[in-house]
């Protein structure tokens, strides 16, 4: 879309959905001609982009301009998108609600009364409000895969390593996952032939090439074998939400597509919260150790320099992140080390080993991408212990634990608002998950919800 | 089982060059009383003959890149967004008095 009507429309929304921390005075392109040229782009704010202002959400980087830009930034530079906006996260990404920015909380721009999601709030938000055509996130968790579903887009968390993640603030750096948002399948494909990719600058980036994706899928469900996750949909208690995810099976089944259904160890996947919780925050602690205040970000000033890190890091951290800094500081503690971390790095091979069983005989494996749409802002936090919230909530963190790709689309609207269903497979086999996306795509023919802005 | 008070905290935190008000203990305080209950969910599951995954790929990277300077970042651009500078260097308060 034409980049400035894509900035006159971040304004327009802004005000009532606190999508942006940056709207840019004008469009940021670099090169007219390329594979996305006409293509309007948000970047989520924890994606450093030279001379442009990169605060993760945090007061302790809300001063903070980039000194370079990340690889992914300048691989879609080299193909012409246009660069409109920052967009709002929860702070450091560590969240999911969309509520932890330092610049307030993202609104939903369907329903007002809603939270857009998190961590990758504002990136959801502004293609839900159709402000963009792509919109880059971070995915440690379900960071882009869980908006998307509040939100009616398509969000993709490829292969670890896929995508660079060279220039992005880390949030725990053996789950974090560069991810991103389009309105549509085929986009999502064409985007990531672009930002895939070995970086000599991340070392952690897969030497394996993407093959040409675009071209070659069909969408085509015809003896395709989709697993059903079992144990996500058992503990769903929404009737809708299974109503929906029972058509699209439906739908699978009329088009020829193999159907099983997959259920994995129980007591196993109770341990996917808690294991999760322990190593981002573990890893979290250790990452953010350098934002001190001293030779960069938002310094508050005192005697010395244990004084100015103490009180920039007070000011700078809102209470949640400090408090997940205690926890992760404890799991890593000699004492507690054996029992909390490595324990939780253990329950991760097991919890993979039964998602990569789950996979061995099938294409895909899918479930819905949350049990219900968007909660509302002053929701109450779930029970924490209940089956709902360690598996039918939280499952997709599956995705983070394997770096096997993952990708939300939307299955539906209940009373006018979306919710997504997510698509898993085999690890680099994104050629498959969109494949099958795009036909599934095609039989649930989803209807946009008209938005409150 | 774990333990974990108000001392531990504190200590916590001081190592971590924080502070933390009453009202913000107490919130950890009751977020590590789920943790633990979840933690016990852990605690079942047998690991003993489980090796630890640290990362998603066990492919190490098999690469030398060729021995000169890459990407290096201009010492301007290094000292940019410190808060206070001089003559190439950051600025703190006077260590030895």
């Amino acid at each position: 879309m034409d980049a400035n009507k894509s900035i006159e429309r971040l304004h327009q929304i802004q005000q009532q959905t606190n999508a942006c921390i940056t709207i840019f005075e004008k469009p940021v392109q670099h090169k007219k001609e390329g594979k996305l040229s006409n293509w309007s782009v948000a970047i989520k704010d924890n994606f450093v982009m030279k001379d442009v202002l990169t605060t993760a959400g945090s007061t302790i980087l809300s001063n903070y301009i980039g000194v370079y830009d990340a690889t992914v930034l300048t691989k879609l530079a080299d193909e012409g998108v246009s660069y409109v906006a920052k967009t709002a996260l929860d702070e450091l990404g560590m969240g999911g609600s969309g509520l932890t920015c330092f610049t307030g909380p993202t609104k939903n721009p369907l329903d007002l009364k809603r939270q857009a999601g998190g961590s990758s709030s504002g990136s959801a938000a502004v293609m839900a409000a159709n402000a963009v055509d792509l919109a880059l996130g971070s995915d440690t968790g379900d960071s882009v895969r869980k908006p998307a579903s509040y939100c009616g887009v398509v969000g993709v968390k490829p292969t670890y390593g896929r995508i660079s993640r060279y220039g992005v603030i880390p949030y725990a750096s053996s789950l974090d996952h560069v991810g991103y948002f389009t309105h549509n399948v085929m986009d999502s494909v064409k985007a990531l032939e672009v930002m895939a990719g070995f970086d000599l600058k991340d070392p952690t980036t897969l030497i394996q090439q993407l093959p040409a994706i675009s071209n070659v899928i069909t969408g085509d469900l015809k003896g395709k074998k989709i697993a059903i996750f079992k144990n996500v949909i058992d503990h769903i208690d929404k009737v809708e939400t299974k109503q929906l995810f029972e058509q699209v099976i439906d739908a699978c089944k009329q088009q020829g597509a193999l159907v099983s259904e997959v259920v994995m160890d129980e007591k196993l996947l109770k341990t996917m919260l808690p294991t999760y919780y322990i190593l981002a925050n573990c890893e979290a602690t250790a990452n953010h150790a350098n934002l001190v205040g001293i030779n960069f970000g938002l310094a508050q000033d005192g005697e010395d320099i244990y004084d100015i890190m103490k009180k920039s890091r007070t000011h700078g951290f809102n209470e949640m992140i400090r408090r997940r800094f205690v926890i992760g500081s404890f799991g890593l503690k000699d004492e507690n080390q054996e029992e909390l971390y490595v324990k939780a790095q253990k329950i991760r091979r097991l919890l993979v080993d039964q998602l990569s069983k789950a996979l061995a005989d099938v294409d895909v494996l899918i479930a819905p991408a949350s049990s219900d749409v968007a909660p509302l802002l002053e929701s109450d936090d779930a029970d924490r212990l209940s089956n709902k919230h360690l598996i039918s909530e939280n499952h997709m963190v599956l995705g983070n634990f394997s770096g096997f790709p993952s990708m939300t689309i939307p299955m539906g609207n209940i009373n006018s608002l979306p919710i997504g269903l997510n698509i898993n497979a085999k690890a680099m086999d994104e050629q498959t998950m969109f494949d099958v996306a795009l036909g599934l795509e095609k039989v649930i023919n989803y209807k946009k919800v008209k938005g409150e802005v | 089982m774990k333990t974990f008070n108000k001392e531990d905290i504190l200590v916590l935190a001081n190592e971590l060059q924080f502070t933390l008000n009453d009202n913000e203990i107490k919130n950890i305080e009751k977020e590590f009383e789920v943790l633990l209950v979840q933690l016990q969910l852990m605690n079942e599951i047998d690991t003993s003959d489980t090796k630890k995954m640290v990362y998603p790929f066990d492919a190490p990277i098999a690469y030398l890149r060729t021995d000169k300077s890459d990407h290096v970042l201009s010492v301007e651009d290094a000292l940019k967004n410190a808060p206070k500078t001089k003559d190439g260097y950051v600025i703190v308060p006077k260590v030895v008095k």
